[in-house]
């Protein structure tokens, strides 16, 4: 065996090292510096190839070739460009037809007015490992959602052996397998989940959409002027308060706010519920009548 | 064009009067004929425990093998997806290295074609024998429509099975368009083979490499994948980005090929 043959045998093993070295780190040992490792070891197998069979390559830098070779250069990089734009556009804006006779890949229309009158982003987080056997159900299914309402659904994957901290926000449990959508963001984020053992049905992820479009507009008044808890601490010394019922309200889709129905003020007609939270004196006659409603 | 085609005539009848092309008929025969048949046998398993207790008691993955095309057929084109990533190799892999290793390639570049004749023409014979090769399995679906039966009908719903068929073919011609890439470059024949399955292999497994990355690259990683853009098609979609890549991956591997066989003539 000549030294080219045996360049080009090592060129072949480190083509396969440097394209294998990304399964490296994501899919079986997730170690960045083996994955590193096993990249550098293909560029360097590749680098014998190149300084073994120099002379094929000499061909081409020759004075009389190097013309081609940079118009070769530059048309490979724009048709490059104009492929990548095409399928950038297409993936896009491009249409797809359900050939199957009973529809199984196409939206149902209320999914599909649900997604359209969906009024501000949502984001549909999948606690599920790539291991998960519901995984690629799942991920089809809001694919479909996704190129129904690529601008107003966002689908985001999480390990959630990897995210522990978003498992823990959204008070999931070690193994749980969940949908979350939410909308909003900070404290004005509203969250419903969708539990996924067993695959997710269209069903069960438009119902938690429409759940999720309608929260927010359900308020929930807490009376005030009584002696009332309040829903915020009112000084440092006295921390007590309804903050955190007013948190889990906030995430649940409700409005919480303040009603005190002294001078005769009525309930509003958006209240979904009032709470008295440990009022201390007496509801006058007007408030007691309100209340009474 | 009538240049590429006598070349793609002449390269149909190399193929067809060597043993090679026979070689990879049974090949492929064999190997996807014990996967329809173990398929078979699941789904007659899976029917018999639907009828003892009912579809909603079995697992959800046994919902697959409620219907024929579904439980076989679309699982059947993802196998055979799978074998041609195996076969294309050995049908491309002559293409040009064959010709530089008989030294007849300056005899081909002397002769009145232009690049693109001889590219577009050997193209197009590979071309003929991989979908001759893929052709063979639809043996398969038709068997299943002659025997099988359903409750609504015909045994087999055709638009999915079609669609699945066109895209294997697709696939098929996107494999060999990277196959005869890999071949121009090299005279061995073997590393032309080899190089050709280490590209495609990665390259078809990036749906792995999809699941556990973030976004975007999870979506670009997606759409670069070859099993991704294939499943669609094999379950009945007709997705226009699924066409648009592959097709944008053989005109690409076409250009390639043109430049490093026109690379001859500037050497």
């Amino acid at each position: 065996m000549n030294t080219r043959t045996l360049g080009k045998i090592l060129g072949a093993l480190g083509l396969v090292a440097l394209l294998s070295a990304p399964y490296t780190y994501f899919v079986t040992t997730g170690s960045p510096w083996m994955a590193g490792a096993k990249a550098g070891l293909g560029l360097l197998l590749l680098g014998a190839y190149f300084a073994t069979n120099l002379g094929e390559f000499g061909q081409f830098a020759s004075r009389r070739s190097t013309f081609y070779l940079a118009s070769t250069i530059a048309t490979v990089l724009v048709v490059l460009a104009g492929l990548v734009a095409v399928n950038y556009v297409v993936a896009r804006k491009g249409k797809s037809w359900d050939l199957t006779t009973r529809k199984i890949f196409t939206l149902a229309p209320q999914t599909k007015s649900t997604l359209g009158s969906l009024r501000e982003k949502v984001r549909a987080y999948a606690f599920l490992a790539p291991s998960d056997p519901d995984y690629e159900q799942v991920d089809r299914l809001l694919q479909r959602y996704r190129e129904q309402a690529p601008d107003k659904l966002e689908v985001v994957f999480k390990d959630p052996r990897k995210a522990p901290d978003l498992a823990q926000k959204y008070q999931l449990r070690e193994g749980q397998t969940t949908l979350v959508l939410t909308r909003g963001s900070g404290d004005q984020e509203n969250h419903t989940t969708v539990s996924v053992s067993g695959g997710v049905t269209e069903q069960d992820l438009t119902n938690a959409l429409i759940k999720l479009s309608s929260v927010g507009e359900q308020k929930v008044y807490f009376t005030t002027g009584h002696g009332e808890w309040p829903l915020e601490p009112t000084s440092p010394k006295d921390p007590a308060s309804l903050s955190e019922l007013k948190k889990t309200l906030l995430q649940e889709g409700y409005v919480p706010g303040t009603l005190n129905l002294a001078d005769g003020k009525e309930i509003p007609k958006d209240a979904a519920l009032i709470v008295i939270a440990g009022a201390w004196s007496k509801f006058g006659k007007s408030e007691a009548e309100q209340l009474a409603k | 064009m009538r240049n590429a085609l006598a070349i793609a005539r002449k390269e149909l009848g190399i193929y067809f009067s060597t043993p090679w092309a026979y070689v990879v008929f049974t090949a492929m025969l064999g190997i996807s004929s014990f996967f329809f048949v173990n398929l078979l046998a699941t789904f007659k398993e899976v029917q018999g425990l639907a009828r003892v207790y009912g579809w909603a008691r079995l697992p959800p993955e046994y919902g697959l093998f409620k219907n024929l095309t579904d439980g076989i057929v679309v699982q059947l084109w993802d196998v055979i997806g799978v074998i041609t990533l195996f076969v294309a190799p050995f049908l491309s892999m002559r293409l040009f290295a064959e010709e530089k290793r008989n030294r007849t390639f300056e005899l081909l570049m002397t002769a009145p074609v232009r690049p693109w004749e001889i590219v577009l023409g050997k193209y197009l014979g590979g071309v003929g024998v991989i979908w001759a090769t893929l052709g063979l399995t639809i043996i398969f679906p038709i068997t299943l429509s002659l025997f099988g039966s359903s409750e609504s009908g015909t045994a087999l719903e055709w638009s999915t099975v079609a669609l699945g068929f066109g895209g294997l073919l697709l696939w098929g011609a996107t494999c060999l368009a990277v196959g005869m890439f890999v071949s121009a470059l090299t005279e061995s024949q073997m590393l032309a083979a080899f190089l050709t399955f280490a590209i495609l292999l990665p390259w078809m497994l990036l749906r792995g490499l999809a699941q556990s990355a973030e976004e975007p690259w999870r979506s670009i990683a997606n759409h670069l994948s070859f099993s991704s853009q294939l499943s669609t098609l094999s379950r009945g979609v007709l997705d226009l980005k699924a066409l648009v890549f592959f097709l944008s991956v053989i005109l690409f591997s076409l250009l390639l090929t043109h430049r490093t066989v026109e690379a001859q003539r500037w050497a």
